[in-house]
């Protein structure tokens, strides 16, 4: 340790001299894992006995009455080399138990495998003489969450930072998928299986044969931070970030649909993760008394160096005797493509103290998403697809011949502008306006059309609808004579939303404030089924500290939204059946149910209840209490429908008797109810989209209610005995997500409802019981050992799942996994820790 | 500076560092650990700074005379007798602008919240910021105790498991967004560790592109990726299409019951459209590809 410490005071000086360029940002906030959220020190000493210092008995509280913990023991000063103080520590050591455990959710963010263990350690050194000072510290070294970062700079003046940090999220781990070329863009049948001609007991036996994989991805981040103070009032920064993520998650894949059986396939593939993200950002910033301004630009560049994915098809898509679906032996996905993004934005603040103290504010920000990428073919495979005397030849689509475009040419604007004014008109009542104006402009302008056969659309999942649906191939033909009514635009969705409002706050007593607020904001959206919305909102609050360092807080909102007449079809000009010639555009199917209401847009009315309340219940005891009550009522009658309700109460008690005794309980429950309708169409072509209508008959209707109930519980204790150091904690999480539907008639499914209209689901619960244990013995001064124990215990039932498990291949569908399943987990520890 | 006015009125002066750590010898030992103390002690930036102690909590003259009357100095905790305006008018003299250049009206300050019920910079609690705790999500679950549960259900963000934390998201000291967002906007916000999904895309899906939380909620769910409800009824209640998306799903379609139906198990809708957040491929329309 003191080899490295005096290595570090050698380069010292060089760093010193090297961060003259200016730079700043903002850094990554959470540095940590699942052993140590924070990111601290474990090493450290215990808690001080002496407490905080206060000169008065007792804990101290802020003051809203929330308690002050009790710091540890000031680190003592230690080593000093040439000017520079150090002190640190580190803690190391071994896990084992049930750590290499492969449940998924047992790791999916952490990395808690049996073996050696660099927990923590930290080297911090100061130089008070030159105002320098120096951090190094990281945790969980080597392994898939582990963190680093180090702090280089002098007070007042500049500071460096870096950081590397890895987040693990872990997928599946008993993953079965029967391809090979996994984390690749190819994902190739094994031995055994033909694409395109897979038979049942084919596939069966390869999902047989493939061993369990696990699917994850980790994230890699890195990061360079300046930050240099120029003056008192102005400061700079420049940010520059790295990320990495690599790895395979589970993702889809499809042609056509696969109910019943032996019509179409449908199938969970593997989608391959090597991303590179890489952002910058630089900025000024100055403050002095009266006024503040904030100016940044950033750059964010995302690219994905595997551009498609694809993967051989193992059924045979026949509906019959259907000779091409032979063909459709491929699919093809591309990915995400790279893209860029850029923004520069700037806040302004003015202060007039002298004129009914007001202050005025205004942001902006101006920006721009863009991707370039080039296109793939519409469709993989080659031969003859689609059936009858609609087949037609892949050939004519499987090259980049067949587009309209090379490129996406896709972008979006953005922009924003805000503007707010306080004032004092009068003793005590403080009065604000605010308004905030955003808006997207999206530019992209795509159009399937295949210029070597004048057709507009694509062939739908690679030739497979086609070549099962008689025309429904995916595209259009110009002068055929057939209806085939196809998506064929890229649709430039874009809104402009202005937020304004007035605020009024005035003291009504000593420490109680009541404010009162009207907020309106209107929405105008490009091709959506509403043009406007506009919904106004009122809210009261009153907030007040009450005597002994109690303070509450309470608010209740409501808001009505409207807008204007609803269009349920604005797609029209997207879509085949708007292109000139286009035969008997009337005779198409409805788009959609006219008398649904999308939620995003519908009118709803909602009130919002929240109360908190702080109370010092003694000296050494406080309690916190926190309710939300929001009732939301879409009039609707379709989609989202009735009374959508939320209510959550929370409680937490925290006693202090001492500065060496800690402990907590805390309660939480919540409960939400939302309701919605549909109604089952006839897929008659050319009828009414109404409700009651020939295609949407009210015979055919249905609810859906969805229910959820969420209780957590838990408490810890942290005692500091003089032979060791107690610090448990426990908590525990009971969900329940019941659904519950019914129908007007077995109409309103294909699905046999058995003779009961209504019915409900196995409800999706979660249940878990967490409990972490922490011994810390002291050996001397300067070393502890420390025992440690984590225990998970997970309950998960979940429908989506139930039945998978043995049963991967259900039909034409083949999953990869039975789901997230339950587990209990005990992690042990014994560590030793060193302190400098 | 803002003076209490009981020390305005009887004009007090600066006693110096020394005249505090006589007396406040533990908290002195703590505060000296601090970011504050290191940089007023080694490098201040002005003469106020200089005063270290006096510097945050005025002059402390009268004080010193009269330790029991906590109207003669700025305190900052439930005992002080200085109204959160000052005290937070004291770190606002120096901390004012950048982060928080929209603290004024922001909820937090509305709803009369003290720097110090966040903060303490008297002891080194939390890596950093001088926190009230050893990490910001505990310092926020003081008052936001909801979202410690919503943290801990079946999907959540690994904010239990220390890669995330509240100020990753949201920024306390106020924002020109209604959720005190750290982006203009929930997608802007969201595009900066999901920025695959920022696209542009030739084949937009709308709720997708207008707002993320049109499907997810942020901190925590009962249900997969985060989703607001159960597939496929989350998509049902948009899509209403001819064919299969209009029908009642029941119980008989999961892989347990009768009829097995894709729609039900496992990834639902997403198993075909599994490009759910926009396709860029030619033959995307539908996000199958």
């Amino acid at each position: 340790m003191k080899a490295i410490a005096r290595g570090i005071c050698l380069i010292l000086p060089l760093l010193a001299n090297a961060a003259k360029a200016e730079l700043s940002c903002r850094f990554d906030a959470a540095l940590g894992n699942a052993i140590n959220p924070a990111g601290i020190d474990t090493f450290l000493a215990g808690s001080d006995p002496r407490g905080i210092g206060a000169l008065h008995e007792g804990p101290g509280r802020s003051p809203s009455g929330l308690l002050y913990a009790t710091p540890s023991i000031p680190p003592a000063p230690s080593e000093s080399m040439q000017g520079w103080s150090l002190r640190g520590g580190l803690e190391a050591g071994f896990l084992g138990g049930d750590g290499d455990d492969r449940n998924t959710l047992w790791r999916e963010y952490k990395d808690l495998r049996n073996g050696f263990l660099l927990d923590n350690f930290g080297l911090y050194a100061e130089k008070p003489g030159e105002a320098k000072y120096l951090s190094f510290f990281g945790g969980s070294v080597g392994r898939d969450d582990q963190y680093y970062g180090f702090l280089y700079g002098r007070r007042n003046d500049y500071k460096l930072r870096l950081f590397l940090e890895d987040t693990p999220h872990v997928f599946a781990t008993d993953a079965r998928p029967i391809w090979q070329g996994l984390g690749s863009g190819s994902l190739t049948l094994p031995a055994g299986l033909t694409p395109g001609r897979g038979d049942r007991a084919s596939i069966q036996a390869a999902v047989d044969a493939t061993g369990a994989t696990t699917l994850e991805l980790i994230r890699r981040k890195g990061g360079i931070a300046f930050d240099k103070a120029f003056s008192e009032t102005l400061s700079g920064f420049l940010h520059y970030t790295v990320e990495k993520r690599e790895g395979a998650r589970p993702f889809g894949g499809a042609f056509f649909f696969p109910t019943p059986p032996g019509v179409g396939a449908s199938m969970e593939t593997v989608e391959p993760i090597d991303y590179l993200t890489q952002d910058i950002v630089a900025g000024l910033r100055y403050a002095d008394e009266l006024r503040q301004f904030n100016l940044s630009a950033n750059a964010s560049l995302f690219r994905n160096r595997i551009d498609t994915l694809t993967w051989e098809n193992p059924f045979d898509v026949s509906l019959g005797p259907t000779p091409n679906a032979a063909n459709i032996q491929r699919g093809r996905f591309d990915l995400y493509p790279d893209n860029e993004a850029y923004q520069v934005k700037a806040d302004f603040a003015q202060a007039f103290p002298s004129f009914l103290r007001s202050r005025f504010t205004a942001s902006a920000s101006a920006g721009s998403m863009r991707q370039d990428d080039a296109l793939i073919p519409p469709a993989v495979n080659s031969g003859t697809a689609g059936r009858g005397s609609f087949q037609y030849p892949l050939e004519s689509w499987n090259t980049t011949t067949a587009l309209s475009q090379k490129n996406a040419g896709a972008a979006i604007d953005t922009a924003t502008a805000s503007l707010g004014y306080s004032l004092v008109p009068v003793d005590k009542l403080t009065l604000r306006a605010k308004a905030r104006y955003e808006e997207t402009r999206n530019h992209t302008d795509y159009t399937a059309f295949n210029p070597l056969t004048g057709q507009y659309g694509y062939p739908s999942l690679d030739g497979a609808r086609g070549t099962i649906a008689p025309n429904e191939n995916g595209f259009y033909t110009p002068g055929s004579g057939l209806n085939s009514q196809w998506h064929y635009r890229s649709i430039p969705f874009d809104y402009r939303r202005l937020d304004y409002g007035l605020v009024a706050e005035y003291p009504i007593a000593r420490r109680t404030q009541l404010s009162g607020e009207y907020e309106r904001q209107e929405i105008e959206r490009d091709h959506r089924e509403r043009d406007r919305t506009w919904e106004d909102r009122l809210r009261i609050a009153l907030s007040s500290r009450v005597a002994n360092g109690a303070s509450l807080n309470v608010s209740l909102e409501h808001g009505e939204r409207r807008g204007s007449e609803y269009n349920y079809d604005p797609y029209r000009e997207f879509f085949t059946a708007s292109l000139p010639g286009y035969p008997n555009p009337s005779r198409e199917l409805p788009h959609t149910l006219a008398d649904l209401r999308k939620y995003d847009l519908a009118d709803r009315r909602q009130d919002t209840l929240k109360a908190r309340f702080n109370m010092q219940l003694r000296e050494d005891l406080d309690g916190l209490l926190s309710m939300r009550l929001q009732e939301s009522d879409y009039p609707a009658s379709y989609g989202r429908t009735g009374r959508d309700s939320r209510s959550s109460v929370s409680a937490e008690i925290n006693y202090q008797p001492a500065p060496l005794v800690n402990a907590y309980l805390f309660y939480s429950h919540e409960t939400s109810r939302m309701q919605q309708a549909g109604i089952r169409d006839r897929s008659i072509p050319g009828s009414s989209p109404d409700a009651g209508g020939n295609d949407y008959p009210l015979a055919n209707a249905w609810r859906v209610e969805t229910r959820e109930r969420n209780d957590a519980v838990g408490f810890g204790v942290k005692v500091d005995f003089s032979r060791f150091r107690l610090d448990f904690r426990y908590a525990y999480a009971d969900a329940r997500s019941p659904v519950s539907y019914e129908a007007a008639s077995q109409g309103a499914s294909t699905l046999p409802l058995a003779g009961e209209l209504a019915g409900a689901f196995p409800d999706i619960t979660f249940r878990q019981h967490l409990a972490e244990t922490s011994l810390v013995f002291p050996i001397s001064g300067r070393l502890a050992a420390r025992l440690y124990h984590r225990y998970e215990d997970t309950r998960l039932v979940d429908w989506h799942y139930t039945g998978l498990a043995g049963s991967l291949l259900q039909g034409s569908i083949l999953y990869l996994d039975a789901g997230p399943q339950s587990y209990r987990a005990s992690v042990f520890g014994v560590f030793l820790q060193y302190r400098l | 500076m803002l003076l209490p006015l009981a020390a305005q009125a009887q004009e007090a002066t600066f006693v110096g560092e020394k005249a505090c750590t006589t007396c406040h010898v533990v908290i002195n030992e703590h505060f000296s650990h601090t970011s504050h103390a290191k940089a007023f002690r080694a490098n201040p930036r002005n003469e106020r700074e200089g005063r270290v102690c006096e510097a945050c909590h005025g002059p402390g003259s009268l004080h010193v005379k009269d330790p029991a009357d906590k109207t003669l100095l700025i305190g900052f905790t439930s005992r002080a007798a200085t109204p959160i305006a000052v005290m937070n008018g004291q770190c606002l003299s120096c901390h004012q602008g950048g982060e928080r250049l929209h603290w004024p009206g922001s909820i937090h300050e509305s709803s009369q919240v003290a720097c110090s019920d966040c903060h303490n910079p008297m002891a080194k609690f939390s890596r950093e910021g001088l926190l009230r705790k050893q990490s910001v999500s505990e310092t926020c679950y003081g008052c936001h105790q909801q979202q410690r549960a919503e943290f801990r259900r079946r999907s959540h963000m690994p904010l239990p498991e220390g890669k995330i934390s509240c100020t990753d998201c949201h920024n306390p000291h106020g924002s020109t967004t209604k959720s005190l967002l750290q982006a203009d906007s929930v997608n802007a916000l969201c595009y900066r560790c999901h920025t695959e999904k920022r696209g542009p895309f030739i084949w937009e899906h709308a709720p997708v592109r207008e707002s993320c939380m049109n499907c997810h909620v942020p901190h925590g769910s009962n249900h997969e990726k985060l989703l607001a409800s159960p597939r496929p009824f989350l998509c049902q209640q948009c899509h209403a299409n001819d064919g299969h998306p209009t029908e009642l799903l029941a119980r008989s379609g999961t892989a347990a019951g009768s009829s097995p139906d894709a729609r039900l198990m496992a990834r639902s809708c997403q198993t075909c459209h599994a490009q759910v957040h926009g396709s860029n491929s030619p033959s995307g329309a539908r996000f199958h590809r």
